[in-house]
C-alpha cells in the first residue's frame, strides 16, 4: 500500500527551484532515506511533506488523500529536527508529554504513555531533567520520544544524527533502524551521509544539487546499479571513479578512449554500439574493481600509472594512482606497500565497468 | 609592579565614580531624615545627629501620597496591559510572518520610536484638543492608553529582535506536535521569550512611572500621579525639601521592586540546551 505519494512536487524560492518536479512513492512501513549533497532540497522536500512549507506546484498524497494544504497538526506525522528543538523550559518528561497535553489527554493516560516511551528508549532515569542538563545522545532520545508518543503514521527525520559524535552516531543508527522495524511506522529520513543511508534504508531516493530526483532504489541496487554518474559518484566510500572518455571503433573492435589509456570493450558486443550513439561517455570504475600490479607484472595490466598516495584504513587501504591528469582511487589490501611515484600496472575487472552517456546522464546498454 | 600600580589607580578611579554616583542618593536619604529647616545650615554634617521620621510620617498619614500612588498604579496597569497585549502578538507576527506592508510598518515604527518623547510634547496641543472633544480629559485610563501608544513602536522593535533570535525550530516543533498558533505562542514561545518580555516590562515601567509632561497637562489635581504630585510639593516661595526627599525615596520603591522581580527572568542563555548538541 502507498503511504505517501509525491506528485510533481516543485518548490521554488524566487526563481530557483529547491525541489524540481519530484515524484516519489513511499510504501507503508518503509524506511525511505532522502539522500543528497547539502543544499539539494532534501530538507525542503521533508518540510513539504510535513506541511511546514507549501509547494509551488504538485501534490502531497497521504493514504490516497490530497494533504498538500492540510495544517501540520492534522497530518498524523511526527518530526525529529536536526537541532532536536527540545523546549528548553520543560523537563524531558514535559517535552515528551507535550503532544499529548495539546491533545488534552487525561493526566494518568499521559503518565502511562510517556513512561512506556521512556522505557522503550531507556530514558526513564532522566525524565526530570531539563534539556540543558542532558548529553547530546540523551537529547536525541528525548526528541525521538516526543515523536513516538504521538503514535504518528509517518516519522519525518531531518538529519537527526548529525549533531552526535561519530561513535554514538553508529550506535544510534542501529538502534533507530531496529526501533523503526519494531514500531512498523513509515519513516522518511533525510541525510547527506551515504553510509547512514546505506545502512538504514529500505529504499534510498538520491537527489542532485538541482533538487531533481536521480534514482530510487534499495541500497544494494543503488550500489551495484547506479542509474546516473551522479549516483555513482555519490554512493560508496570512496565513491566510484568517473572518467570522461569517448567511444571509438577500429578494425571491427570497440574501444573506450580516455586519452591516457584505451580499453577494449568489444566483449560488450552490440549492446553498447546501439545505445551509445554519442561518443561522449563517462566510464565508472569502483575502487574495488581495479587491481594494482607491481614489479614485473605491471605490464600485464590495462595501463600503467604512478602511485600518488596511500591511505591505510585498517582492514584495507585506499591507493590513489595518477594517470596523466587523472587520479584514480583503488582499494588495496592493508599490507600493500609502494613508494610515492612508483610505476604500477592497473588492471580492471572488465565485467564490472559502468558506462554512462555524458549528455543524458543515462546508463548505457549494459548492466 | 606596573600592573599593581595600574590596578591601584584604576581602583581609586572607580571608587571616585562610585562615590560620585552614590552621593546624591546619600544626600536624598540624609535630607529626608532631617527636620525641616536644618537643610540650609552651613554646618557640614555627614551623619545627621538630629534624624527624624517627621517627613515620612507626614507623607504617609497627612499627604495625598496614597491617592497619587493609586492613580499611578492605575495608569501603569493600563499601560502595561495595553502595551503588552499589543506588543507581543505584533512583534511575533513581525518576526515570523511575511506580509505586505511589513517593511513600511517596521520603518515607520522605527521613526516613531525615535521621536517618541519629542512627539508627545509637540503633539501635546493636538492631544489636548482631541481629548477635550472626546471628553477624555482628566482620565487616568486615557493617559495609560496614550503612554502605551507612544511605547508600542519601540517595544515592538525590541521584542521582534528578541523573537528573531529564537530559532524557528521551536515553532515548527510545536506545530508538528499538534499545537495551534495560540498554543504554540502560549506554551512554547512566550515561556522561552521570558527574558525579552522582562526587558520590555522594565522599559514600560521606567518610562511610564516617571512621565510628568503629559500627566501634568492632562490630569486635574485629584488625579495627580506620583511624579506630578512630587513636583506639586514645590511651593511658590519655599519647598519642604525633607518631604520632597522622603517622597522621592518612596516613589522609587515600586520601580526597584519591578527590577528585582524582572531580574529573575533575565537569566541569559535560557534557550541553551534546547537546540543543538
Amino acid at each position: 500500500m502507498d503511504k505517501i505519494r509525491l506528485e510533481h512536487l516543485t518548490k521554488k524560492f524566487g526563481e530557483v527551484p529547491a525541489v524540481d518536479d519530484l515524484n516519489l512513492t513511499v510504501r507503508d512501513k518503509d524506511f525511505v532515506v532522502l539522500l543528497g549533497p547539502s543544499g539539494c532540497g532534501k530538507t525542503t522536500t521533508l518540510r513539504l511533506i510535513a506541511g511546514l512549507e507549501f509547494p509551488t506546484e504538485g501534490k502531497v498524497i497521504m493514504n490516497e488523500e490530497d494533504i498538500t494544504h492540510v495544517h501540520p497538526k492534522n497530518r498524523k506525522m511526527s518530526m525529529v529536527f536536526q537541532s532536536y528543538a527540545l523546549y528548553p523550559h520543560m523537563t524531558a518528561f514535559d517535552n515528551i508529554a507535550f503532544p499529548l497535553k495539546i491533545k488534552k489527554l487525561r493526566s494518568d493516560e499521559i503518565q502511562k504513555k510517556v513512561r512506556e516511551v521512556a522505557e522503550l528508549l531507556n530514558i526513564e532515569d532522566f525524565l526530570r531533567r531539563k534539556p540543558k542538563e542532558l548529553s547530546g545522545g540523551e537529547r536525541q532520545r528525548v526528541a525521538l520520544g516526543r515523536a513516538i508518543v504521538k503514535e504518528p503514521e509517518v516519522f519525518l527525520m531531518d538529519e537527526p544524527l548529525s549533531n552526535l559524535d561519530a561513535k554514538l552516531r553508529v550506535f544510534i543508527r542501529g538502534e533507530l533502524k531496529s526501533l523503526q522495524k519494531k514500531l512498523g511506522i513509515t519513516t522518511i529520513y533525510v541525510t547527506h551521509d551515504q553510509v547512514e543511508a546505506m545502512s538504514m534504508a529500505d529504499t534510498i531516493a538520491v537527489m542532485d544539487r538541482g533538487g531533481k530526483l536521480q534514482q530510487v532504489s534499495p541500497p544494494d541496487k543503488l550500489y551495484h546499479n547506479p542509474a546516473t554518474p551522479f549516483v555513482a559518484g555519490f554512493i560508496g566510500s570512496p565513491p566510484m571513479n568517473l572518467i570522461d572518455c569517448s567511444l571509438i571503433q577500429k578494425n571491427g573492435r570497440v574501444f573506450l578512449d580516455a586519452g591516457e589509456f584505451k580499453i577494449d570493450v568489444s566483449y560488450l558486443g552490440d549492446a553498447l554500439k546501439t545505445t551509445a550513439r554519442g561518443s561522449e561517455l563517462v566510464l565508472g570504475l569502483r575502487p574495488e574493481d581495479m587491481f594494482i600490479l607491481q614489479g614485473r607484472a605491471k605490464g600485464n595490466g590495462d595501463f600503467v600509472a604512478t602511485v600518488h598516495i596511500i591511505e591505510p584504513l585498517g582492514l584495507e587501504a585506499i591507493a590513489t594512482v595518477r594517470k596523466g591528469d587523472k587520479l584514480l582511487r583503488i582499494r588495496v589490501p592493508s599490507d600493500f606497500r609502494a613508494s610515492m611515484g612508483e610505476e604500477v600496472g592497473v588492471s580492471l575487472s572488465k565485467q564490472k565497468i559502468y558506462i554512462f552517456d555524458a549528455k543524458s546522464g543515462k546508463r548505457c546498454g549494459i548492466s | 609592579m606596573n600592573a599593581k600600580i595600574l590596578s591601584a589607580i584604576l581602583t581609586g578611579f572607580v571608587s571616585l565614580i562610585v562615590i560620585a554616583e552614590l552621593f546624591p542618593l546619600y544626600w536624598i536619604v540624609s535630607a529626608s531624615l532631617r527636620p525641616y529647616g536644618t537643610l540650609y545650615t552651613t554646618e557640614v554634617r555627614l551623619i545627621p545627629t538630629d534624624a527624624t521620621l517627621d517627613a515620612f510620617q507626614w507623607l504617609l498619614f497627612e499627604s495625598k501620597f496614597f491617592i497619587w500612588l493609586k492613580n499611578s498604579l492605575i495608569v501603569y496597569a493600563v499601560t502595561l496591559f495595553t502595551c503588552l497585549a499589543t506588543t507581543i502578538p505584533a512583534s511575533y507576527a513581525l518576526s515570523r510572518f511575511q506580509f505586505s506592508g511589513k517593511n513600511v510598518l517596521l520603518s515607520s515604527y522605527f521613526v516613531l520610536s525615535q521621536v517618541m518623547t519629542g512627539m508627545s510634547v509637540i503633539g501635546l496641543i493636538a492631544l489636548y484638543t482631541l481629548l477635550l472633544k472626546l471628553k477624555l480629559m482628566n482620565s487616568l485610563i486615557a493617559l495609560g492608553v496614550i503612554y502605551a501608544a507612544s511605547l508600542v513602536p519601540f517595544t515592538s522593535w525590541y521584542l521582534k529582535g528578541y523573537f528573531d533570535s529564537l530559532p524557528r525550530d521551536f515553532d515548527e516543533a510545536a506545530l508538528m506536535d499538534g499545537a495551534s498558533f495560540f498554543q504554540n505562542l502560549r506554551h512554547v514561545i512566550l515561556p522561552i521569550a521570558k527574558p525579552g518580555i522582562a526587558v520590555t516590562i522594565i522599559l514600560i515601567t521606567v518610562t511610564t512611572w516617571s512621565e510628568w509632561v503629559l500627566a501634568s497637562t492632562l490630569l486635574g489635581s485629584e488625579n495627580f500621579t506620583l511624579p506630578v504630585g512630587l513636583v506639586s510639593l514645590q511651593a511658590r516661595w519655599e519647598t519642604p525639601w525633607n518631604r520632597f526627599a522622603a517622597m522621592s525615596i518612596l516613589y522609587a520603591v515600586p520601580i526597584i521592586a519591578v527590577f528585582i522581580i524582572a531580574q529573575r527572568y533575565l537569566k541569559a542563555g535560557l534557550t541553551l540546551g534546547g537546540i543543538k548538541g
